[in-house]
């Protein structure tokens, strides 16, 4: 078979990313309906903290004022939420000691460094099967070379003991782009902080691999209106939280 | 007088809006606010209002936030599922002009004055930044004024440039806060905003190139 008919191809797909590859792996019937159909499902308010709070970290390990990205994170928080509830409420108000924290704990690298025309440095590395290849590609949060070492900054209610698998494989990602450096990941509560760097990359890679090659082969073979037609469904899923109504429009229940 | 006549896209009329920059073609004038919909006879109307100009009262608990783009006949609007959970927007697709192609949206029930209501319902990013303004306000004041609703004035107009243009955002204050109305009540000018529109399925999202190719596995 050419590579004009492999799966990836045939769907317009030209990229994958951890979090592609983790929804594929964990929640199929969202991975089809956000990457087949382009319908996102929507974002609460936990999530866009964590990117608030790693904007004003960044702004203040640049030298910026923390007051001022304090302001900055708040506005950009609230511009997404702007009629505060219980849920929002309580994410905004972690915005600022995650800050403080996450400064505090990475001020001693000195300042990251970003290409010229971005905030973040891309990478990328490339999944290769028999007849088809496809990029996986990812963004660095914060890139010290001095030291070595590539931080992802993760904000959370809690800190974890071990990084997730999902959190692991995306750390493969990164540290097979970035060769010889560190990478490690700084999970950021409101009370402490925490630098990991679980997982063995090179396993972790083969393992995604065969998820990656059974993708292919599924949009190998359908079409994605049959994908949504087969497709297994977990409405009790995780990833469907806040976006109930949409799979109900989507698969009917 | 002034009657609710149906939907557009599941809201209840009449429609509210803030003309930034007016319609010369029909006689809109710039930074006012335009109230649209159909009289007792059936016939439609378009026309100047004075809104927030003596105060009006906004039904919070009828906030709904979103996305709009424009469509043929009316504008597409797909709206989050609560105000804690926000959408993405559905496509980076860009206008020839520069501009997002979807554009921040609201909707919410306003009472008027003298038992009429509207529905303010929008995707103009002038609009849309003056209630994020008023929205800071309402977040200050909300903990302190438990079950009212507040009661908003228009005290001015602020001129913010953009890059192909100008836009005017109106500047909303809350005077104070208030019961409800009986026109906001149940019964009265309940919104319904219904189902959203059954439509085709977008096409997956456009998805950048790849230039990086630094390692296999």
């Amino acid at each position: 078979m050419n590579k004009a008919t492999d799966g990836f191809t045939k769907h317009g797909i030209d990229h994958l990313s951890a979090s592609n590859i983790n929804l594929w792996s964990n929640a199929p019937d969202v991975w089809v309906m956000q990457y087949l159909y382009g319908i996102r499902t929507p974002m609460g308010p936990a999530p866009w903290r964590g990117i608030c709070v790693e904007d004003a970290v960044v702004q203040c390990l640049m030298g910026g004022k923390l007051t001022e990205a304090l302001d900055k994170a708040h506005e950009k928080f609230n511009s997404r939420f702007m009629i505060a509830d219980e849920a929002t409420s309580r994410e905004a108000a972690r915005i600022a000691p995650m800050v403080e924290i996450a400064v505090e704990e990475l001020k001693g690298y000195g300042k990251p460094e970003f290409p010229e025309d971005s905030h973040q440095e891309k990478i990328s590395i490339t999944a290769r099967g028999e007849d088809w290849s496809i990029p996986v590609i990812g963004y660095l949060d914060l890139v010290f070379p001095d030291h070595g070492v590539v931080i992802d900054l993760k904000t959370t209610g809690r800190i974890p003991s071990t990084m997730s698998p999902e959190h692991q494989l995306q750390r493969a990602i990164y540290a097979k782009a970035k060769g010889n450096m560190a990478v490690k990941f700084l999970y950021v509560s409101e009370k402490k902080a925490s630098l990991l760097e679980d997982g063995d990359p090179t396993e972790l890679l083969q393992q995604s691999k065969v998820q990656i090659t059974r993708m292919e082969r599924f949009l190998r073979t359908l079409d994605k209106d049959q994908a949504k037609a087969i497709i297994p469904l977990q409405p009790s899923s995780f990833y469907w939280k806040g976006a109930e109504d949409l799979r109900k429009e989507f698969y009917g229940m | 007088m002034l009657i609710d006549t149906g939907s557009t896209g599941g809201s209840t009329g009449p429609w509210l809006a803030w003309s930034s920059n007016g319609s010369a073609m029909k006689e809109i004038k710039a930074k006012s606010w335009v109230l649209r919909g159909k009289d007792t006879s059936g016939s439609k109307f378009e026309n100047n209002v004075p809104a927030f100009e003596a105060g009006a009262i906004i039904d919070l608990d009828s906030l709904k936030l979103g996305w709009e783009r424009e469509g043929i006949d009316r504008p597409e609007r797909r709206w989050n599922p609560s105000l804690s959970q926000a959408m993405p927007r559905p496509s980076d697709e860009k206008k020839p002009s520069g501009g997002y192609v979807w554009t921040n949206a609201l909707s919410v029930r306003v009472a008027l004055g003298k038992g009429e209501t509207a529905t303010w319902e929008q995707g103009q990013w002038a609009a849309y930044e003056g209630f994020r303004r008023l929205a800071a306000q309402i977040n200050q004041q909300a903990g302190d004024n438990p079950n009212k609703l507040p009661m908003v004035k228009q005290s001015g107009v602020e001129t913010i440039k953009l890059g192909n243009g100008a836009a005017n955002v109106p500047i909303l204050e809350i005077v104070k806060w208030v019961d409800r109305p009986d026109s906001l009540k149940d019964g009265g000018t309940q919104i319904d905003m219904g189902a959203p529109a059954p439509s085709a399925a977008p096409a997956p999202a456009p998805q950048p190139s790849v230039e990086l190719d630094d390692a296999e596995f």
